[in-house]
């Protein structure tokens, strides 16, 4: 065995002796609903399905090979039944522990939407700032730490409680036998997602227009899927009503920064003084190099990514000038849409897809900062049938 | 319905494996994500119709637990990244910190050099015996690994 095998026996050793211990199988299976529910049940909802029957899509997923691949059921708007569930307006069932990453999202209002990402998938949660307790995310000086656990418990708001939590201007509505109840707000509304009386998601629909969030009001027609990663997307209506917090020159122009995020401390998008609906992409280079701690933020301009960045933002920051060599080309995979942020390649610096949550994980095809398959990765989601010896992720099926 | 209960004797093979497929999934994306990965894979094979079918378990299991690091890839990286930075300025915990030059050296590592790697280091399989196990070729097998002596010679000496 030569050094280097020695070297390399030693830190497996060394990592293995840090495993925690494995779950065990009730915990596993006690998961099963926290996991699977949230993230999936609007996805078969949405194409049809009873509360039911898409539990049921999901628990059995259909498979083309012994693969552990993960394919999404096989459903069809045809499928779709007309039962509803009724509205529990009694007892309350508490939320279970979840662990996952939570990225924060103040609304207009003053609401604050925990994203909270499981596994591959996403899984919005919503926390009612004094209505659900113990929710701990990361340490005072870096709240946006992901991997963290939430512990709600016990979420004793009803769907009576959190018609008073809107001031009377939600909606209960039963769109494919998932009850929603739609509250509007400025710039969209939320849609949150009922099951048994207690909130398991929250839609932010801030990216549907007019249109579209009238068919989901009214159930006439169903939508697809939840946009992906809403709270973390902002129109550029959005973005231009959000508090302006400070100001920064770039090539001789005055930029107005405005904070997307939070308190101000961080800020998504320079918007130029002469208002021509250009985002500039503003980068902290210590952030993004150093240590990227959030995900890709998209902002949208009538339908377009116009900007984006990696991360939670400084101000002051660096202001970068948007540089054309980076595209954020939305595409439309499947009727779902995704954004495509590619850099030149051999820069190594940035490659991110934001897909939606689902259990397909068949886009989940995400290149972290610093990597250096920029190149690879456009090939790998411009052409499908790449696979693993091509260095892509694992085909779609 | 097929298969929307996990079979009593789903719960023994995992248990058979549980321990092992905890190290491997440490070793894929560090402590910290281990559990879910572990978990989310599991749910994945056991609700699967086609699992009763499959012969090699064991083999099955490893390329889940594989699978579900690869799909988790982004945040593992965000992870790793955090704990570097932690490791770099504050104490470790005993017992669940690594170094932050192992977590580098981890971090330069694609998923799978990092499954080639524990299976010979700590498995102790053959290239032949890995390649049957993730559904690579031996070529593959054998590349991954030098690739991540390459990758890990810098850290660990």
């Amino acid at each position: 065995m030569n050094d280097i095998a020695v070297l390399v026996d030693r830190a497996v050793a060394t990592i293995v002796a840090a495993a925690p211990p494995a779950p065990d199988w009730e915990q596993i299976h006690a998961e099963r609903r926290t996991s699977r529910w949230p993230r999936s049940v609007p996805m078969a909802a949405a194409a049809g399905l009873t509360a039911a029957a898409a539990v049921a899509a999901v628990i059995v997923l259909p498979r083309e090979s012994d693969a552990p691949d993960h394919a999404v059921p096989a459903v069809t708007p045809s499928a779709a039944e007309e039962t509803a569930v009724p509205a529990t307006t009694g007892a309350a069932v508490p939320l279970r522990p979840i662990r996952g990453a939570a990225v924060p999202t103040w609304l207009p209002d003053g609401l604050v939407v925990w994203d909270v990402v499981l596994g591959d998938g996403t899984t919005p949660v919503e926390f009612i700032p004094g209505r659900y307790s113990d929710v701990n995310v990361g340490s005072a000086d870096n709240p946006f730490a992901d991997d963290f656990t939430v512990t709600a418990e016990p979420a004793t708001a009803t769907l009576d409680e959190l018609r008073e939590d809107t001031a009377g201007s939600g909606e209960l509505v039963d769109i494919g036998g998932v009850m929603r109840l739609v509250t509007p707000l400025p710039g969209g509304s939320l849609v949150r997602w009922i099951d048994d009386g207690i909130v398991i998601g929250v839609w932010n629909s801030g990216t549907l227009n007019d249109e579209e969030l009238e068919r989901v009001v009214t159930g006439v027609e169903l939508v697809g899927p939840a946009p992906a990663r809403a709270t973390q997307s902002a129109t550029w209506e959005q973005i231009a009503t959000m508090p302006t917090v400070a100001t920064a020159t770039l090539d001789g122009e005055t930029l107005e920064l405005h904070a997307l995020t939070d308190n101000g401390a961080r800020a998504l998008c320079a918007v130029d003084a002469a208002d021509t609906r250009r985002c500039r992409l503003l980068i902290d280079e210590g952030t993004l190099a150093g240590n990227p701690t959030g995900d890709v933020i998209v902002a949208i301009d009538d339908g377009t990514a116009i900007g984006h960045t990696y991360g939670w933002i400084s101000v002051p920051a660096t202001v970068e000038p948007w540089d054309p060599s980076v595209a954020v080309v939305q595409q439309v995979v499947d009727g779902q849409t995704w954004f495509r942020i590619d850099t030149p390649p051999g820069t190594g610096s940035l490659v991110d897809v934001v897909g939606p949550p689902d259990d397909t994980a068949q886009f989940t095809r995400n290149f972290g900062v610093g990597d250096t398959d920029a190149q690879a990765a456009s090939a790998c989601l411009r052409d499908p049938n790449l696979g693993e010896e091509d260095g892509c992720p694992p085909p779609t099926s | 319905m097929p298969n929307t209960v996990p079979r009593p004797d789903d719960a023994a093979i995992y248990r058979q494996h549980a321990d092992e497929l905890i190290r491997f999934a440490t070793v894929l994306v560090g402590p910290s994500g281990a559990e879910d990965v572990v978990s989310d894979a599991m749910l994945r094979v056991f609700s699967s119709p086609s699992w009763p079918s499959v012969t090699a378990r064991r083999a099955y299991l490893f390329r889940a637990v594989l699978r579900e690091a690869q799909m988790t890839r982004r945040s593992t990286q965000r992870r790793l990244a955090r704990e570097i930075k932690t490791a770099d300025t504050e104490a470790i915990e005993a017992g669940g910190g690594l170094s932050a030059d192992l977590l580098r050296a981890i971090k330069g590592l694609t998923v799978r050099q990092r499954a080639v790697v524990f299976m010979t280091h700590w498995l102790d399989e053959s290239p032949t015996a890995i390649a049957s196990a993730l559904h690579v070729t031996v070529r593959t097998v054998q590349r991954d690994l030098a690739d991540a002596y390459r990758r890990l010679e810098g850290f660990l000496r």
